[in-house]
C-alpha cells in the first residue's frame, strides 16, 4: 500500500464496511446500546486519527476488533436509567430460540463473549481471533471451550453446541 | 444449530448507521495525529551510536589519566624527602593562617538570609511548574463550599499523566469483577456528594458509571451530559470504604493505573 493510501474516501469506505461488525461486537460486549454507541465512536475516531500503516484488510479488521474490545472493557451497563435502556427491552427477536441463544451469550463473562461472538458470528478461526485479541491460540481455545460449556448449561438441549 | 440461530439473531439487530456521519463530523473537528518525521528516529539512532563510539574511544584515554605513575625503586627515598618538605610547608602555612586576625570580623553584620516561602505541595516537578490558579474545573459540593482541589477537564488535560510518580499502582483490567446494584448506588451517591450533580459553569449534569470492582477498588467513569450525548471527563477508582479516590488511566495493554500518593480526598 502506498504512503497516502488512506485518503478520506478510503477511510469512509473502511468505516462503512466494518461498522456493523464492530457495532454488533460492541453490543455483545457492553450489553447496552448507549454504551455500544460510545465504544463504536471511540473505535472509529481512533482509526480516523491514527496514521498507522495497515498491511491488508485483515490487518485493519484485527486492529479494529482489538481496539473495540479494549474500549468495551471500559464500559458496562451504567446506573443512570434515564438515559439507557437494558438490552433485554431493546431487542426483540421474532423467535424465542433466537432470544434464548442471544441473551445466553450475553450472560457469559466478557472475555468468553468476545471469543464466542467472533467464532460463531464472524466465522473467524481460532488463530484469527487470537491475533485480533492479542492472545495465544491456546488461550482462545480454552475460552471457547469454557464458553461453550457454560452455554450448554444455560441452554436446555444445548442447541447443538459441541 | 447454535451457530445458525446466533447468526440469525445478530443479523436481526439493526445498527445505528447515523453514527457514521457523527464520527466523521467529530473527527473533522479534532486535529489529526501527526507522526514525527523519520529523521527524528534515524537522528536519535545516529546520536546514540555516536555517544557509544565516543565513550568507547575515550574510556582508555580517561583510564590512563587516572593511573598513578609507577615510581622506580631507586627514586623512592628522594620522593619521600619531597613529600616531607611539602608537608612541612603545608603545616607552616596553616599556622600562619590561624594567627591572622580577620580585620573584617567585627565589621561583619549578621545578615539573616531571606528564604522565600515556597508552598511545596508536590514533589512532582511538572506539577510545580504549572500555574495553580484557575486550573481546570473548580469542584463545589452541594453545600457550595469549594472542595479545594481541581480536576482537569477531559482526557487531554489530565492532572495525572503518569510522569515522575513514585507510587503507581497497576492492575490488570481482566481482573475486573461486577458489582451489585446496591454497591453501585452507594458509590454513585458518594460521588455525587463529593463532586455535585452538575458542572457549575456549564450546568452539564454529571454521570457516574460504576464499571466494576478491581482489586478492592470501585472503577468508575465520570462523564457529563452534553446536549444529546454523554462525554467522558475522566476515570476514577474509589476504595471500598470510600476513603480513597484517585484519578486513573487505562493503558493500551489492558491495565488500569493510578498514583496512590494523589488521594483526591486528602488534597
Amino acid at each position: 500500500m502506498s504512503e497516502n493510501t488512506f485518503e478520506r474516501h478510503d477511510k469512509r469506505e473502511i468505516v462503512e464496511k466494518y461498522f456493523d461488525m464492530i457495532y454488533k461486537l460492541a453490543l455483545s460486549q457492553t450489553k447496552n446500546r448507549d454504551s455500544a454507541d460510545d465504544a463504536v465512536q471511540e473505535v472509529f475516531l481512533r482509526f480516523l486519527k491514527s496514521d498507522k500503516k495497515f498491511e491488508s484488510d485483515e490487518h485493519i479488521k484485527a486492529w479494529l476488533i482489538r481496539v473495540a474490545v479494549n474500549c468495551c472493557h471500559n464500559v458496562f451497563s451504567n446506573s443512570w436509567a434515564q438515559k439507557t435502556t437494558p438490552l433485554t427491552e431493546d431487542i426483540i427477536f421474532d423467535t424465542e430460540e433466537k432470544g434464548d441463544v442471544y441473551y445466553a451469550v450475553l450472560e457469559l463473562p466478557q472475555k468468553y463473549r468476545a471469543v464466542i461472538h467472533l467464532f460463531y458470528y464472524e466465522d473467524m478461526s481460532i488463530e484469527e481471533i487470537a491475533r485480533a485479541l492479542g492472545q495465544n491460540a491456546s488461550t482462545v481455545k480454552s475460552q471457547l471451550s469454557r464458553g461453550r460449556k457454560m452455554l450448554r448449561n444455560m441452554l436446555e438441549g444445548g442447541y447443538g453446541l459441541v | 444449530m447454535f451457530k445458525r440461530i446466533y447468526k440469525s439473531a445478530n443479523d436481526d439487530i439493526k445498527t445505528n448507521r447515523e453514527l457514521i456521519d457523527k464520527i466523521f463530523e467529530t473527527a473533522e473537528k479534532a486535529p489529526a495525529a501527526t507522526r514525527r518525521p523519520q529523521i527524528f528516529k534515524y537522528g536519535t539512532a545516529v546520536a546514540a551510536v555516536f555517544v557509544f563510539a565516543a565513550a568507547a574511544f575515550m574510556y582508555p584515554q580517561l583510564a590512563k589519566l587516572n593511573e598513578q605513575p609507577q615510581l622506580p625503586v631507586e627514586n623512592t627515598e628522594e620522593q619521600g624527602k619531597i613529600e616531607e618538605k611539602a608537608l612541612q610547608e603545608d603545616v607552616l602555612q596553616k599556622t600562619e593562617e590561624e594567627t591572622v586576625i580577620p580585620e573584617t570580623k567585627t565589621e561583619q553584620q549578621e545578615v539573616t538570609p531571606i528564604i522565600p516561602k515556597v508552598e511545596v505541595q508536590s514533589e512532582d516537578p511538572t506539577e510545580l511548574a504549572q500555574p495553580k490558579e484557575n486550573e481546570g474545573i473548580a469542584i463545589v459540593s452541594e453545600s457550595g463550599d469549594a472542595q479545594g482541589f481541581s480536576i482537569s477537564e477531559g482526557p487531554s488535560g489530565r492532572m495525572f499523566d503518569g510522569s515522575g510518580a513514585a507510587e503507581m499502582k497497576t492492575v490488570a483490567l481482566e481482573l475486573l469483577t461486577e458489582v451489585s446494584e446496591e454497591e453501585k448506588a452507594m458509590v454513585e451517591v458518594f460521588l455525587k456528594s463529593t463532586f455535585g450533580e452538575r458542572d457549575e459553569q456549564t450546568e452539564n449534569a454529571y454521570i457516574f458509571e460504576i464499571v466494576g470492582k478491581l482489586d478492592g477498588m470501585f472503577l468508575c467513569r465520570w462523564k457529563h451530559w452534553v446536549i444529546d450525548h454523554s462525554s467522558l471527563l475522566t476515570e476514577l477508582v474509589i476504595s471500598e470504604d470510600l476513603t480513597e479516590l484517585y484519578e486513573c488511566i487505562y493503558t493500551e495493554d489492558g491495565f488500569v493505573q493510578w498514583n496512590t500518593s494523589n488521594n483526591m480526598l486528602e488534597n
